[in-house]
Parts: C-alpha cells; sequence; structure tokens
C-alpha cells in the first residue's frame, strides 16, 4: 500500500519547480469573461444555465473547462461565440472582452450580428461534439472548408482550394485530394473531426473553442486527435477553450482547468494544481468517482462521499466526510492481489453457466441478380468464450467491433449466421417462441441510453411490474406492485416515484429503474451493453457501485459491455478484448493491463487518457519544451 | 386575450356547439317552424326574418335551416366515423405490419406450396356452401359434411408431413411489410374519386353505407402515415426492451407502440375528419354522394345547381362548412403545438 501512496504523492516533491516553469508563459489576456450569466426562460421559471461566472484565457494558452452535463459548460462557449438561441436563451448581464488582433479590445456581448459574423469562424472558431452531423451531407468536405475560408478572406476559388489542401495535409488526412472530394458519410468519424479541425483553422482563428470534441470518438482516434490539436496550438500560437466531462482528456490537453458545477465555477486553477490538490469538495469527488487503470478498488469513492448538496441547491461540505482527500478514498478501497487472485482461481474451477461456441454474425452488404448474398459484413466473426458463474466478464472494444451485436445474439434479440450458444448446458439456438420467452427471464439486459430504453408513457410502477405480469410471476397487481415497492428501494428510489413518468428522473434515475426493471425478473445472468456510458462520471460511479453491490446480493453473472477500458477494469473479473469481430485477447485484467500480450490491446491502453500526475508532468515538461524551443 | 387564444376557444366552442346540435338534431326539427319535410307550394322561398322559412327553402320546399341542422349530424357522423374506420384499418394493417417487420413472420415453404388448397377449402366451407345450400345451417352441423372436412385435413396434414420429409424442409420469411406497402401503392395508384363513384353507383348509398365506404377506401394513407411512425418507434430501445423481458410482438405493439404513436395518429384524425366532411360535400354537391332522401350541407348546396338565382343554398351552408374546416384546423395546430 505504500507504493500507491508514493506513486500519488512523489510528483508533489517537484512541484514547486514546474509551476515556475509554467507559470513563465503567461502572456496578455486573449479573452476576459467576467460576471457572465446565461439564462433561460421556461413556461414556469428562469434557468440560470451560467451563473455569475468570471475567466480569463490568455494567448496560447489551453483552458480545460470540466464539468458533468448540466453545468453550463456548453452554454458558456455558446455565449462567447454570442450563438444563444434568442428566446428562450439570453445573456443576462456581465461582459466578454475579447482581444481582437484587427478590432482591438471588443464586447462580444454587445456587438452587433454583422461584427459578430465578422468574428465568428475567422477570429474566433469552433469544433462541435458529434461530428457525423456537423458536417453538411450534400457537400464534399472540401467545398465546406473552402466555403469556411471564401466566407472570410477575400481569395479565388483556385487559391481556396490549395489552401484547403494545404490544411487537410496540416491536420494530417490520408490522401487530402481524395478526402477533398469525398462526402461526408465516405469518410470514418475521426477524418470528419480532422476536416472540422482543417476547417475551424482555416482563418487561424486566435482562439479555438472545442466543445467535446473527442467525445464521441474512441480512444485511440482521441489521442491522435488530442495530439493533432496541441501541435496546432503551439504551431499557430491559437488559444483553445476545452470543454469535456472527461478529466483524463483535461489533464492530456489543458494549461489550466476550470472546474463548473450547476452554472458556477466552484474551482480553478493549473492543471497540475487541480490534480494533486483539488480544495472544492466537488473537484475532490470528481478525481477520486473516476475508474482508475492502477489500482483495482471494491467500491467506488462517489461525490456524495464529499459532499452534500442542502435544500437550497448550495453546496456544503459534509460534516462527517467519509474521506478527507482523494488519496484516503483510493487508499481505503484498494483489493489486495491476494484477494484478486483467490477469486479469479474459484471462479475458473466452476463448471461455465455460458459457453459460447464459433458464433458468428453476419450481415449481407451485397445481393447478387437473385438475391443471394455474395459479401458479408461480419459483425461477429468466429468468437467462443466461456462465461462462469458469480463473474462479471468484461468486452471491450472500440465503436464498430461487434461488441454490442455479440451482446444481442447472446440474448437472441438477432439470430446468430452460425455457431452455438449454451446456457446451463442447454443449446438456446433451437428455442422455440415460447421457450425463448421463458429464457428472457433468465437473461436479461441493460441498455446503453437510459432515455429511450423506458417507455415515457408509462408509469415507473407499470414499467417494473410489466416484465412479472408477463411472466405471471406473481399472482395479483397487489403483491406485484409490493415486489415493484421493495425493487425501487433496492436500487435506491423511493415508494413516491412509482406513480411518476419517466421523463420526471434524471439519466442516473433512470438507469436505475431499468436495473429495477431486470430485477423484477430475478435473472441468473445480466447482459450490461454500455449500461453507463451515457452517464455522468459522479452518476456513473454510483450505478457501478450499485451493479456490484447487487451482484453480491443475488450472485448475478454479468457481460459488461464498454468501450472503456477503465471502466471495465473497474468491474470486470476477466475481459475480452474484441476487435472487428473477432477476439484479440482474453485474460484477467491485472495481466492484461500490466502485460499486454497483443500490439492492439496495448495501442489501445496507451491511448487511454490516464490522468494520473506522472503523465500530467512529463505533458507540462513537453509543452514547456515545445514552447520554449521556437523563441530560442 | 391574444387572437390565437379567442380563435382556439370559439373553435371549440364552434365544435362542441355543433357536435351537440348532431346529437340533438332530430329533437331540433321536430320542433314546431322547424322540418325537413317537403312543401311544393314554397319552392326556392327568399329567406326572410319574418316568414316561417328563416334562411329559405330549396327546390323541395324544405326548410334551409332544418336541413342545415340535420346535415350536421350527417356531416359529423360521416366525418367521425369513417375517419375512424380508416384510422382503425391503418392501425391494424399498417401499424402492425409497420412494427413487426419483413423478417419476423416464418412460414415453412411447404404451406406456401399448398396455399392454393388452403383457399379452395376456405372458398367451400367458407362461402360456397353457406350460399348455394338451402337451409345450410343443418347441413352445415351435419356429420357428414364435418366428416369430410376432417378427412380433408387430415390427408393435407399427410402431405405437409410428406413434402417436409421429401422435398423441402425450407422455412422462408413472409415479408409483411413489403407486401403491404406494395399492396397500398397499387390501392392508391387507383384514383380515389373514380373508385368512390364506381362503388357507390353499385351500392345504395345509404350514410351507413357511404360512411363505410368512404372509411374503407381512405385507410391507404393513414397505414401509411402510422406505418411510417412505428418504423421510428421500433428503433427505440424500450422497445427491444419489451423484447427482452419476454413481449411478444403483438403485445410490445400494444403497450410501447400504441401509446407512443397516439399523439400522431390524434393530430391526422383530427386532419382526416375535416378533410371526409369536405369530401362528402363536393361528392353530394356532384350529385354522387349520398342518396337522394339523405339530408346534408352537400346536397342543399347541389339545390342551388337548378337555380342559380338561390344564393342562400350556397351561401349558409358554405359558411357552416368553412367555419367548421377552419375550426378544425384550429385544433389540429393546437394539438400539434400541444405535443410538440
Amino acid at each position: 500500500m505504500m507504493t500507491i501512496i508514493k506513486a500519488y504523492y512523489s510528483d508533489i516533491i517537484t512541484r514547486a519547480s514546474l509551476m515556475q516553469k509554467t507559470e513563465k508563459i503567461i502572456k496578455e489576456p486573449l479573452l476576459e469573461i467576467d460576471g457572465l450569466s446565461t439564462h433561460f426562460k421556461t413556461e414556469h421559471s428562469i434557468v440560470k444555465a451560467v451563473n455569475n461566472i468570471s475567466f480569463k484565457i490568455n494567448k496560447g494558452e489551453t483552458v480545460g473547462i470540466v464539468g458533468e452535463s448540466g453545468s453550463g459548460k456548453s452554454v458558456t462557449a455558446l455565449s462567447v461565440m454570442n450563438l444563444i438561441p434568442q428566446p428562450p436563451g439570453k445573456i443576462a448581464k456581465g461582459s466578454i472582452i475579447f482581444n481582437s488582433p484587427t478590432l482591438g479590445k471588443i464586447d462580444l456581448v454587445k456587438l452587433s450580428d454583422k461584427e459578430l459574423r465578422q468574428i465568428r469562424g475567422n477570429e474566433i472558431s469552433m469544433i462541435f461534439q458529434e461530428p457525423m452531423s456537423s458536417l453538411n451531407p450534400v457537400y464534399t468536405c472540401g467545398d465546406q472548408v473552402m466555403e469556411a475560408i471564401l466566407v472570410h478572406q477575400k481569395i479565388s476559388r483556385i487559391e481556396a482550394q490549395k489552401r484547403t489542401l494545404h490544411l487537410f495535409d496540416q491536420v494530417k488526412l490520408p490522401n487530402p485530394k481524395a478526402i477533398f472530394k469525398a462526402y461526408p458519410h465516405q469518410i470514418s468519424g475521426g477524418q470528419i473531426q480532422r476536416v472540422m479541425i482543417a476547417m475551424a483553422m482555416s482563418c487561424n482563428p486566435s482562439l479555438l473553442i472545442a466543445d467535446e470534441p473527442t467525445t464521441a470518438l474512441d480512444v485511440t482516434v482521441q489521442a491522435s486527435i488530442l495530439e493533432l490539436m496541441e501541435q496546432l496550438r503551439d504551431e499557430h500560437d491559437t488559444a483553445i477553450m476545452f470543454i469535456t466531462h472527461d478529466l483524463g482528456v483535461v489533464a492530456e490537453v489543458a494549461d489550466r482547468v476550470i472546474v463548473m458545477y450547476r452554472g458556477k465555477i466552484v474551482e480553478s486553477g493549473s492543471v497540475w494544481k487541480i490534480f494533486s490538490d483539488p480544495q472544492h469538495p466537488y473537484t475532490k469527488g470528481l478525481l477520486a468517482c473516476r475508474p482508475r487503470l492502477d489500482i483495482k478498488l471494491k467500491h467506488l469513492p462517489t461525490v456524495s462521499d464529499f459532499m452534500g448538496v442542502d435544500q437550497k441547491g448550495k453546496i456544503v461540505e459534509k460534516e462527517q466526510n467519509k474521506y478527507k482527500s482523494v488519496g484516503e478514498a483510493l487508499l481505503l478501497n484498494v483489493l489486495s492481489e491476494d484477494e484478486i487472485h483467490k477469486k479469479q482461481q474459484f471462479l475458473i474451477k466452476q463448471p461455465p453457466i455460458l459457453e459460447v461456441n464459433n458464433l458468428k454474425k453476419h450481415y449481407p452488404t451485397r445481393k447478387n441478380l437473385f438475391g443471394k448474398p455474395v459479401e458479408f459484413m461480419k459483425a461477429v466473426d468466429d468468437v467462443s468464450f466461456n462465461v462462469y458463474p458469480g463473474e462479471t466478464l468484461g468486452l471491450v472494444g472500440e465503436s464498430g467491433c461487434g461488441k454490442t451485436t455479440l451482446g444481442r445474439t447472446i440474448l437472441r434479440l438477432l439470430e446468430p449466421t452460425s455457431g452455438d450458444i449454451i446456457f446451463e448446458g442447454k443449446s438456446i439456438l433451437g428455442y422455440s417462441n415460447r421457450e425463448l420467452r421463458s429464457l428472457r427471464k433468465e437473461i436479461q439486459i441493460i441498455f446503453q441510453d437510459p432515455y429511450s430504453s423506458l417507455n415515457p408513457k408509462k408509469t415507473i410502477g407499470d414499467i417494473i411490474m410489466e416484465p412479472m405480469r408477463i411472466h405471471s410471476i406473481l399472482k395479483n397487481r397487489k403483491q406485484r406492485k409490493e415486489k415493484a415497492l421493495e425493487l425501487l428501494k433496492k436500487v435506491q428510489l423511493e415508494s413516491k416515484h412509482l406513480n411518476r413518468y419517466p421523463h420526471e428522473f434524471s439519466g442516473g434515475q433512470r438507469q436505475r429503474i431499468c436495473i429495477a426493471r431486470t430485477l423484477a425478473l430475478q435473472p441468473k445472468f445480466i447482459i450490461c451493453d454500455e449500461s453507463v456510458s451515457a452517464l455522468d462520471v459522479s452518476v456513473q460511479a454510483q450505478v457501478l457501485n450499485l451493479l456490484n453491490e447487487l451482484k453480491e446480493e443475488f450472485n448475478f453473472t454479468y457481460i459488461f459491455i464498454s468501450h472503456d477500458l477503465s471502466v471495465i477494469k473497474f468491474v470486470a473479473d476477466r475481459i475480452i478484448v474484441m476487435k472487428e469481430g473477432e477476439i484479440v485477447e482474453t485474460g484477467f485484467p491485472n495481466l492484461l493491463f500490466d502485460n499486454p500480450e497483443q500490439a492492439y490491446t496495448k495501442q489501445l491502453i496507451q491511448a487511454i487518457p490516464k490522468g494520473n500526475l506522472e503523465e500530467i508532468r512529463k505533458k507540462i515538461l513537453k509543452r514547456s519544451q515545445n514552447r520554449s524551443a521556437p523563441s530560442t | 386575450m391574444p387572437i390565437s387564444k379567442v380563435s382556439l376557444y370559439s373553435s371549440i366552442i364552434f365544435l362542441g356547439f355543433l357536435f351537440l346540435l348532431g346529437i340533438g338534431a332530430d329533437y331540433v326539427a321536430s320542433l314546431q317552424n322547424f322540418s325537413t319535410k317537403s312543401n311544393f307550394e314554397q319552392l326556392f322561398v327568399k329567406p326572410n326574418l319574418d316568414s316561417d322559412y328563416i334562411l329559405g327553402t330549396d327546390q323541395y320546399g324544405r326548410d334551409v335551416l332544418s336541413i342545415m341542422v340535420v346535415g350536421t349530424r350527417t356531416s359529423l357522423f360521416v366525418g367521425v366515423i369513417s375517419m375512424f374506420i380508416s384510422t382503425l384499418l391503418g392501425i391494424i394493417i399498417g401499424g402492425l405490419t409497420g412494427f413487426i417487420g419483413d423478417y419476423v413472420l416464418r412460414v415453412s415453404l411447404v404451406h406456401i406450396i399448398l396455399s392454393p388448397f388452403y383457399l379452395l377449402l376456405l372458398l367451400y366451407y367458407g362461402y360456397y356452401l353457406p350460399v348455394n345450400l338451402e337451409q345450410w345451417q343443418h347441413f352445415y352441423l351435419s356429420w357428414p359434411l364435418l366428416a369430410v372436412l376432417v378427412i380433408v385435413i387430415l390427408i393435407l396434414k399427410l402431405l405437409i408431413w410428406l413434402i417436409k420429409k421429401l422435398i423441402t424442409k425450407k422455412i422462408v420469411y413472409i415479408p409483411l411489410d413489403l407486401v403491404t406497402q406494395r399492396f397500398i401503392e397499387v390501392f392508391s395508384s387507383i384514383p380515389m374519386f373514380l373508385t368512390l363513384v364506381a362503388v357507390i353507383s353499385l351500392i345504395n348509398p345509404t350514410l351507413l353505407n357511404f360512411t363505410f365506404i368512404i372509411g374503407v377506401f381512405s385507410w391507404g394513407s393513414s397505414a401509411q402515415l402510422i406505418r411510417a411512425e412505428m418504423i421510428k418507434i421500433r428503433t427505440f430501445q424500450y422497445v427491444e426492451a419489451g423484447y427482452a423481458i419476454g413481449q411478444g410482438y403483438i403485445r410490445n405493439f400494444i403497450y410501447n407502440a400504441l401509446p407512443n404513436s397516439l399523439p400522431t395518429i390524434i393530430i391526422f384524425f383530427t386532419y382526416g375528419v375535416g378533410n371526409i366532411i369536405l369530401l362528402e360535400a363536393t361528392l353530394s354537391f356532384l350529385g354522387i354522394g349520398l342518396a337522394p332522401e339523405e339530408v346534408s350541407w352537400g346536397r342543399l348546396m347541389a339545390g342551388a345547381r337548378q337555380n342559380l338565382q338561390a344564393w342562400w343554398l350556397i351561401l349558409f351552408p358554405g359558411i357552416i362548412l368553412i367555419v367548421t374546416q377552419l375550426s378544425i384546423h384550429r385544433m389540429g395546430r393546437q394539438a400539434k403545438m400541444k405535443i410538440k
């Protein structure tokens, strides 16, 4: 245990010298936000999305704004661009002073539309989260970047085309000429995001606002995009306002970090300061509740272990805090190597509960004249593995690797092309519809998106009682209602919630309702398909803890599907890494992470933003070297 | 009060008034001075506030006001009931097949090979026997015919078993959605107006028949709309979650899909009622709609074709028709806004 303490705090010793180095970079401010408040008017009340915030961004600096959904980080970005939809939105107060190279110091709030258009895309540009919908599908990528150039600069089309190709080269797109002529749907998500960056950089802006630019991307792609952005920033001396919910990403790119909570800035400081010595309980909670790669925890600390919110919505530090600091929260929950080893040995000695043999699921992509398929998309290709009772099998891979298809095929929500699935010694592939329905009682699924997996027209009680009614588990409605209340209590919801509708609940609460619905059938086997991916980190920690507690109580077996290696590392007893429909590697988490056998696994692990102090120190050093290099 | 609220409330009040008028039409028309009876001494009387006929009379000497009152019932009846039939067919045919899709209903190839036999059997027992045998009830239930049926079924079973054993065991999908879609396309490529004229000339267009015919012939568009809605809903995860907890297709349809498509259906229904009221008026005006003995706004207007001087026959039913349309559209717009 001492080693972990050392690992966590060793770098603090070098902190003082490092701080001095980073401090030197600070130049004149580019953007000064002072007392900004943005309000949204709803039917009943005024929502203060951003409430009296002030901060500065200096030239050539990356400022990371971190917060969970609803913290007002995106609204801040839109306010700077003056893109708040009016009505219902309104910048109620405050000033946004932008130090424009051409116009001098101007207040963006007071600018006219014409002046704003000159600024937008030219001096301040923006990259959005969803790469697939941020480019217009009817124009080629080249056309769209050219358009962005032609709007702001009076140059000929041929000149603009040359510039575009040069930009594509700069953002490291393979074969710029081909991409120039390609339509957005013909290139991958990572490439689209590169085109977006090229477009944003086309007029050499002095401020780039990136609103969750890598959230929708795979980890390996994310790593390359982050690297690119950093490089461009250093080359062009562009300031970046980097908005994200992911602390790991912030640690990778930012010089300074601003933590937002419910429209307010709760803490700000250099990235080193925030990560090594967080002051505000919320920041501490956020840092502690991220699943970690270096150690295995019994139980994830949650934000509510650090702070509480009183009835007026004000943050209060809890009097009897469970943990005082991030380090303490982690240390108290560490699982020792012996415990992990013992559990692993116990699990694989049992006969497997589920065997998957040579499972294939192919989709025809092209058919010949007679309707006979000649080409296939191999979503799942010849996959075999066992699952042992009481274990959590982590299934990890990037988007399109077939992990979700595999999960659905096991449930027989999709029909496999060939292969066999044996559940408790019986092949489930030959099951008739009626047998299938009773199988559904044994194997359950928890979906990714808590917003669309609940029928919006039914009450929570109805939703939880429906599975019991289908399988006639209890005799009458009254008994079922009692059971539903019991289940709600189990997933930490209240009995008054029974008659409410899904839209009245937050994402985390909805996911708990989904879990309660699953529990209603008392299944043996649960497939969690990206069940926590749509949730905020703090909520994610709660749901993961709940899933683990329920597993202990009911002795469930999970297949936990996720793209997030750190989540998988926390929950899984064994891990399967998938790529392009095939299994790349299988192993126990500790072995797999310390010593990956396959190059792909290694690449995947390396690409995760770690967010630990060692990495941050390296980054800061690298950055200060890059910056001082050209001047000397 | 803003103008949008004024128009909304007045629409609601007007439609409510029409509805009550429709229900109580017979009573109102039976009051003194109100009569839809012909009076051949008083043809084309001009509107006059002092006379018995406030809004004048038509070509048969019937009171225009009374006809408009009774015609309200006709219009509402035709509009609401035929739209109801059309929506119901749309939900059952378009909605269900769209929801289930092409890759669910599986049938052994044997049954498809034998389907002509099934059809013959159905025709014989379901149509030929009941129609052509006198006192068929006795025959139908008598044992020789039933025995024949049992034997035929046994032979068929044997045949199925043999074919499965010897020729093919293949199971094929029946592309329900595809078949329905093509059927609707063929169906709606025939001009509805002409079809209606043809059908009405064959069947006596009483109010009930007419309503039924319009309902049956306008199901195509409602089926397509509801299908589109279902295909959207089908992709939501709560539908998949329904299958995962063990719901069957029909149950999932009723439990998940139907309540969620209801808003769209209500909007479609509201506008549809307006359209059908207009269609009925048009057809009746042209003289190919309701039977002559039925009373309706369109029929009333048709009287003006005989006497172009009789402006009141166009003006009063015309006003009520337009106001009804406007009110219905206002309600539809409100429903749309509410749902958004």
